[in-house]
């Protein structure tokens, strides 16, 4: 049954991939979301079994995929992971059927949901693996998946791009995860999470630990490797609510909250993370300020949140992450099917400056949209306010400055959410029609707004530590004051922390360092260096030595031509010439033979006589 | 049966030359099909827990102790299923493209065939080097008569290198037999033979250069690039499918046994590693400033040659393995990457990259099988690359470290030039009006890439028989290196 959940996403992507071009799209629809919709039934029931069993996980082994590395096909399911497939399948349920309705004019219909499909499998597949390496196969899958859904409009010269940059960017963290794996396979042996936690070991700790952080820092969007995510928004709307915000994205924060007993031995990492988690939140935060395309404020304002887990990583509180990114799921994936509501109503328009007063013609996404920025903001009893504020305390507890950097984040979270909501929604309108959102859309909405209210009250915080402490209660009541504020600046047009407002729209010049750097300076300097090296200096010294060879030859031929041949000629000559008085006795008439014979003869009789 | 695999195709030549040349593209097909099916039954028949199997021995010059002796193992056998399949594709390549001397071209092919298998399966060094040498030959004249524009230069280009590279090799094999007073050819009495160290100093690098230039590993590499790119579809397809692995095989066979006699190995060995990671970085690197598509999928081969033989040096189970699984896997993708650009070469006679993008909408199945190779290639897990990769890595890594360290960024250039090639033919808007009329994929090249595809995948996710054919040979090389 657990093998299914993952299968039949990738049944459903082979279909749609080889067959789907012949089929009709009651039946592609049909199709692609009863897979994910019983793949999350199945999910549901397995981790019902589980509880009823009394157990804490279920490991299950089939066999070996690469020999003499340990790593195998096998699935884990404890409470993490069957939060993570939680999520993704029922998430990823809500936007297949989002879907249905936002893409229905698109070409490519088969192509789309054949992608997300194959999304599910792998993420799937990356959260419910037993070990390093088949978690692995399912960290490349889903950005693979990443890739092609980003790409999907391939005619698009920025989507292309974007793509690409997602996917490299991406690839430099996994060199991480992949060094994190050797280190891990010469200490252990094995790859399998639990054979490596036996073994675990503060003298490879701190370098698997470190090598993993790198990972996540490209699948999470963390500094410095956060810019593609922005770019990815080239991607269908709902491709960047399932895959750009509620799941891939957290899959950096799965993969170290996995690694606890790794991490809980290499005391020097932890602190890293946080670090770069508030530097990240803030980055982020301040440039979501200044953007004026609805999509990329929410894609800065995922990065950000992703800050914020890994804050809440890097001072050990790993449910508190894991919960945070429990409701960031609902609240973001619905701030991001509410803005698709939007740019599907006018007919693909981002840009918000071109928005304004849609409250009256949309009140339906309005008000997804306003749940969702309370929620986000930090507003009491709301989803966000209730993971949020867990990570400010935990942060607290390590380091005020850790908590004052969170809380500035909170603040502008909440500026640059509401000055989303105002310049869409509110003032004049400036917009004469808006389509109506099908029912397809609508029940989506409901069930992600729904969640972001009701999602903080699920007790996941292992046992759920009563709030004693008054220090708690006064931190959150900064926090709200700080929500609030931050609201009602947005409202009043305040331009917050204007006058570094040129950083903010360079986005720090995060991108400009890294083309510089590695696109231009290494890839293109370097390669370039490199083939005129190749052309100049090896294949100069070969045909160089091509070159010396004909001369050389070009020369022996001469020498042989004049000084050789000379020689044997000049040889003939002196042989012919020291040779002309025996050839002239040569005649070869019999005669002359015959007197030479008789004149010898003659001679030699006169000496013998003389003696 | 392995004489019968290496006279296949080698009478079939001969047929040939009597047949009208209307039919030689048949008769060539059917003789090349024969090829798959007989190592498949070869390997049905095999044995993987025992040594060296089919052994065939008659001597053939008694006075000097030259054999005819041919054997497989379970290296041999994956090489030999590569080189058949390889072969057979290769045929399907050139089926309609090739015009002119038709005969000719077929001839050349199955001489070729008939070659490489030799290479694989001789177990005696001078009989070895008649097959090396003899595989040189149809290949100068399928660049030389059928290749591009500049065939000649590359032509000559890629004889004299390899020239060079046998002679050293035939040194080599008469130093050995020489020195070793061993009375006989035999590959496997001959390195195990006492010599002095400096004799196996000077023998194994007439071995390693021989084989180095035919890897090849830097620097010596330049001719790849030129014949690769002037070769027609089926010579680049036999080039880096088959016969760059002659040269790792040679490595592994015949050089890397000499290493425990050498003085100063460990010194060497760290050279050589050395010189393989600058393949990986250096081939990468260049290959992201190609703008000619098959030159750029020729120096990506520098860079995937340098993880076999980095694998090679790292002389412990996993990196050899890895290695040969990779030697492999690179036949696999990097045939499909050069099938691929012959398919549309063959329509546009360009390969200038410049000249295409968007194709992706013209032809919907040729930028899906592109895509397989290009994530293939590029170390996607699930796909064949990524189980080679990996494991030689490992293996690098528990070697020497910092060979790990240094090879990991190759692996981020190979996405980078894979995913912009992709980028710049396939994707984006097709707006060359030349381009309008490519057609997509017609059967006979759904028949080339379909299998190849499916190894890609099948290997990738299930690799495990040949990791169980590789296990015994390996163990028993890794052993005699301590």
């Amino acid at each position: 049954m657990v093998t299914l959940i993952p299968a039949l996403p990738l049944f459903g992507a082979a279909l749609m991939l080889f067959l789907g071009r012949r089929l009709p799209k009651a039946a592609i629809n049909l199709i692609c979301c009863s897979t994910v919709a019983v793949a999350f039934g199945l999910t549901v029931l397995t981790l019902l079994e589980l509880r009823a069993s009394g157990g804490s996980s279920i490991e299950h082994r089939f066999g070996t995929w690469i020999p003499g590395i340990g790593a195998e096909w096998g699935f884990y399911i404890d409470a993490l992971s069957g939060l993570m497939m939680l999520i993704v399948t029922g998430v990823g349920f809500l936007i297949h059927l989002y879907s249905t309705g936002y893409m229905a004019h698109e070409s490519g219909y088969h192509r789309y949901f054949g992608y997300l499909n194959l999304f599910l499998f792998f993420m799937l597949l990356l959260v419910m693996s037993n070990n390093y390496a088949l978690t692995f196969a399912g960290w490349e899958g889903v950005g693979l998946a990443s890739y092609l859904l980003i790409g999907f409009y391939f005619d698009r010269k920025n989507a292309g791009d974007a793509a690409n940059k997602a996917f490299l960017m991406n690839r430099v963290g996994d060199c991480g995860y992949l060094l994190a794996m050797f280190v891990l396979v010469s200490a252990v042996g094995s790859l399998r999470y639990a054979d490596v936690f036996a073994a675990a070991d503060p003298q490879w700790a701190t370098a698997v630990a470190v090598l993993l952080f790198m990972a996540a820092c490209g699948k999470s969007a963390q500094f410095p490797l956060f810019t593609w995510l922005p770019d990815a928004m080239e991607g269908p709307t709902p491709v960047s609510a399932l895959i750009h915000a509620a799941t891939m994205v957290t899959a950096g924060v799965y993969i170290i909250a996995r690694s606890e007993p790794i991490f809980v031995l290499a005391p020097s990492v932890p602190p890293v993370i946080a670090a770069i988690g508030a530097v990240t939140a803030i980055l982020a935060a301040t440039t979501a300020m200044v953007q004026y395309d609805i999509k990329r404020v929410l894609a800065y304002s995922t990065v950000s949140q992703l800050g914020l887990m890994f804050i809440s990583l890097g001072v050990g509180a790993y449910w508190t992450a894991v919960f945070h990114l429990f409701t960031h799921a609902f609240f973001k994936a619905l701030l991001f099917l509410g803005a698709g509501a939007v740019i599907h109503s006018l007919d693909g328009e981002q840009d918000m400056r071109k928005m304004g007063g849609l409250r009256t013609m949309l009140p339906f996404a309005f008000w997804a949209m306003v749940i969702g920025t309370l929620a986000i903001a930090g507003i009491p009893g709301l989803a966000g306010f209730m993971s949020k504020d867990a990570i400010l305390w935990e942060a607290f507890r390590k380091s005020a400055a850790l908590w004052a950097f969170g809380l500035l984040t909170s603040l502008l979270t909440a500026f640059y959410m509401w000055r989303l909501v105002r310049m869409t929604f509110l003032g004049e309108p400036n917009h004469v029609e808006a389509h109506n959102l099908p029912l397809s859309m609508r029940l989506p909405l409901i069930v992600l707004a729904l969640g972001s209210i009701f999602a903080g009250w699920v007790p996941l915080t292992n046992g759920g530590e009563s709030h004693t402490d008054w220090r708690e209660y006064l931190l959150m009541s900064v926090a709200t004051v700080a929500a609030l504020l931050g609201m009602y600046a947005a409202q009043r047009r305040i331009r917050l922390l204007s006058p570094f407002y040129f950083l903010f729209r360079q986005r720090w010049y995060v991108d400009e360092v890294l083309f510089g750097l590695f696109a231009r300076g290494l890839g293109r300097g370097g390669g370039g260096i490199l083939q005129a090296f190749d052309s100049r200096v090896v294949d100069g010294a070969v045909d160089g030595t091509g070159w010396t060879a004909r001369a050389v030859s070009r020369a022996a031929m001469l020498w042989d031509t004049w000084v050789v041949d000379g020689v044997v000629r000049s040889t003939g000559l002196v042989v012919r010439a020291s040779s002309w008085p025996a050839r002239a006795l040569q005649t070869g008439s019999l005669q002359s033979y015959a007197l030479v014979f008789l004149l010898g003869v003659a001679v030699y009789l006169g000496w013998a006589f003389s003696q | 049966m392995i004489t019968w695999l290496l006279l296949t195709p080698f009478v079939a030549m001969l047929v040939l030359l009597f047949l009208p040349a209307r039919l030689s593209r048949w008769w060539a097909l059917v003789a090349q099909a024969a090829g798959p099916l007989m190592v498949a039954g070869m390997s049905l028949q095999f044995d993987r827990a025992q040594g060296y199997q089919f052994v065939e021995r008659v001597p053939w010059i008694p006075t000097l102790g030259v054999d005819y002796h041919v054997a497989v193992d379970g290296i041999s056998i994956l090489f030999l299923f590569l080189t058949s399949a390889i072969g057979f594709l290769a045929l399907l390549a050139g089926w309609a493209s090739i015009q002119d001397r038709v005969k000719e071209y077929y001839a050349m092919l199955l001489l070729l065939q008939a070659a490489m298998y030799g290479v694989f399966v001789a177990q005696d060094l001078l009989l070895f080097f008649v097959f090396f040498e003899f595989s040189l030959v149809p290949m100068y004249f399928l660049i030389g008569i059928w290749g591009g524009e500049r065939r000649m230069y590359a032509a000559i280009k890629f004889f004299l290198y390899t020239l060079t590279g046998s002679v050293l090799l035939l040194i080599g094999i008469v130093a050995l037999y020489v020195v070793s007073g061993a009375r006989t050819f035999d590959a496997a009495t001959l390195l195990s033979s006492q010599l002095s160290p400096a004799a196996a100093q000077w023998i194994f690098w007439a071995f390693f250069l021989a084989f180095a230039v035919k890897v090849p590993m830097f620097p010596f590499h330049t001719w790849l690039p030129d014949a690769h790119t002037e070769a027609p579809t089926a010579g680049s397809v036999i080039l880096a499918g088959v016969m760059l692995k002659m040269g790792t095989y040679g490595l592994l066979r015949f050089a890397l046994p000499l290493l425990p006699q050498v003085p100063d190995a460990a010194r060497i060995v760290q050279l050589l590693a050395v010189a393989s990671l600058i393949a990986i970085l250096y081939g990468g690197l260049v290959s992201l400033m190609q703008n000619d598509w098959k030159r750029l999928i020729a120096y990506s081969s520098v860079s995937h040659m340098g993880f076999c033989t980095l694998g090679l040096f790292s002389l412990n189970e996993l990196g050899i393995t890895g290695s040969v699984l990779q030697q492999v896997n690179h036949g696999i993708t990097t045939s499909m990457l050069f099938l691929l650009v012959g398919i549309v070469y063959d329509q546009r006679h360009t390969r200038e990259i410049a000249a295409y993008g968007g194709l992706a909408t013209r032809m919907p199945n040729f930028a899906s099988l592109f895509a397989i190779a290009v994530f293939a290639s590029a170390g996607l897990p699930l796909l064949n690359g990524f189980v080679g990769e990996f494991t030689i890595l490992s293996g690098a890594f528990q070697a020497n470290r910092a060979w790990a360290y240094w090879a990991i960024p190759g692996i981020i250039f190979g996405a980078a030039y894979l995913l912009w090639l992709y980028q710049r033919t396939m994707l984006g808007r097709l707006d060359n009006p030349a381009n309008e009329a490519l057609r997509d994929l017609n059967a006979r090249e759904w028949l080339m890439l379909a299998p190849l595809a499916a190894a890609a995948i099948l290997i990738g996710v299930y690799p495990r028989p040949y990791f169980d054919l590789l296990e015994r040979p390996v163990k028993a090389l890794v052993e005699s290196l301590r």
